[in-house]
């Protein structure tokens, strides 16, 4: 990145600074294990201000900065800003937004399925704005929204000469690959648990200039939320879209998406939801259904009574996933040890994948900032090798 | 209260046809939304660009894009690709 990315950059973070209910995250990481040590500073700042009434204007953004590649993350420097303008009233809402990814060392990218073996492209950054309203009124419900995304992108060319078969490398300009969004959606609702939703979206890019690109679907989908009792709510939904794109197999034109979840406050102190979706496919007869995929889920959250703070918990989940093999189990166990001083222990298993544990110190020298040591080992069964983190960093709420 | 134990069982009735229906003989990727909180770290390591954010701020795949490489289904923090 530039120095004046860079200048930017800080000019952002000084302007966030200055205003209210701001959180700053920080953190200086070692990397070690069977390479060069890597050093990484990993920040966050997230702040808002209401200038007017029902006007929301929200900032965050996120750096990545170390001094090589970290695991399979190609790049080493990463930076992801976005900027929104929120204009809400009961019955309408508008927003504004741009988002901007900044990659630090360009990655080269594979632009399936239009696979050209005599261009290849970098990617160094990416733009996105988009702008969305909602209305509401007796019941029913309506929104637009438009994307624009462009991917800035350093391309080059091979040129094979056909007399000698020598390939010649030419390096030409930047330029931006961009992609359109919009999309329309109503609904009604039709009992006070459930709503009915049709909607169409089409996305569009200029990659190839043909429309391989080219994605429209349209749906419907119906959304049931009920509180069962006090203690405990069901929420899930049916959607039905219908996916137009020369890409996608031809068993798979209608997707069916169903989704359960039955979250319950089992005791005073325990919290946990039981959720199940599924993914089913269809061709455009619907002659036959088939299956893409399972998320089964479970998750229990218990809070110690000892901490008034509610940051002394213990928490633990499990994910199985068998069509994708992206099974998952995670437990995190946090207390106070004395004053001001919290402990943290978590760990996080995707068998065939990933196995991490992650210890963390924190001290808090006022209610709401902390300093904290912090210690992760992470392996994998895949290419990624064993990296051991540790380091300091602090959050500040302000 | 009784149309609402209809709809739930008329919800859990068509998960189970869909549960007992034939295998696809193709992969796809689904992001969870309640479970995504838009960290990009999916979008990051995606060699296809096939990873953006909608207007909500939550990661999306695109299906016409993803090659199923699997790279974010282990970087996600909260497990929230299947």
């Amino acid at each position: 990145m530039s120095k004046q990315r860079y200048l930017l950059i800080l000019l952002l973070v000084l302007a966030g600074s200055c205003l209210c209910g701001s959180v700053l995250k920080t953190d200086f990481l070692a990397i070690t294990g069977d390479f060069e040590p890597i050093w990484l500073n990993r920040s966050y700042l997230e702040t808002g201000l209401e200038p007017v009434k029902d006007l929301q204007l929200s900032f965050n953004t996120r750096l990545d900065a170390a001094d090589a590649p970290i695991r399979e993350f190609p790049q080493n420097k990463w930076l992801n800003s976005q900027l929104s303008l929120a204009w809400k009233k009961p019955y309408l809402e508008m927003e504004a937004a741009y988002r901007n990814t900044l990659f630090g060392t360009s990655q080269k990218l594979g632009l399936y399925p239009v696979y050209s073996s005599s261009y290849e492209y970098e990617r160094t950054a990416e733009h996105q704005s988009s702008i969305m309203l909602n209305g509401k009124l007796a019941g029913l419900t309506a929104g637009v929204y438009g994307m624009h995304r462009q991917l800035r992108v350093n391309p080059t060319e091979y040129v094979i000469d056909p007399e000698t078969w020598e390939v010649a490398m030419m390096e030409k300009p930047q330029k931006g690959l961009d992609n359109v969004y919009g999309g329309i959606q109503a609904g009604y609702q039709v009992l006070p648990f459930l709503a009915l939703n049709a909607f169409s979206d089409l996305s569009k890019a200029n990659f190839d200039g043909s429309d391989t690109y080219t994605y429209l679907a349209n749906g419907a989908q119906a959304d049931l939320d009920y509180k069962l009792s006090s203690q405990a709510r069901i929420s899930g939904s049916f959607t039905w879209t219908n996916r137009d794109n020369q890409n996608l197999s031809k068993e798979a034109v209608n997707l069916l998406q169903s989704q359960l979840r039955i979250q319950h406050k089992l005791l005073p102190n325990l919290n946990g939801y039981l959720s199940f979706s599924n993914n089913a496919c269809s061709d455009a007869g619907l002659d036959t259904l088939y299956l893409i995929s399972n998320q089964w889920r479970a998750h229990l959250q218990y809070h110690f009574s000892y901490d008034p703070s509610a940051d002394s918990y213990l928490l633990a989940g499990v994910k199985f996933s068998p069509e994708n093999e992206s099974d998952a189990i995670y437990a995190e166990a946090q207390s106070i040890i004395v004053s001001r001083l919290y402990a943290n222990l978590g760990m996080r298993m995707l068998p065939d994948r990933l196995t991490q544990y992650q210890g963390k110190l924190s001290y808090f020298y006022t209610p709401f900032s902390e300093i904290h040591l912090q210690y992760q080992v992470l392996d994998s069964e895949t290419d990624i090798k064993e990296s051991h983190y540790l380091g300091l960093g602090s959050s500040i709420y302000f | 209260m009784k149309s609402v134990h209809v709809v739930i069982i008329l919800v859990l009735l068509l998960m189970a046809l869909v549960v007992a229906c034939k295998q696809a003989t193709f992969t796809e990727y689904t992001i969870d939304r309640k479970n995504c909180t838009g960290c990009g770290e999916c979008m990051r390591v995606c060699p296809n660009d096939a990873i953006y954010y909608d207007t909500q701020g939550k990661a999306v795949i695109d299906q016409t894009r993803c090659t199923k490489c699997a790279k974010c289904v282990a970087v996600c923090p909260n497990s929230a690709i299947y």
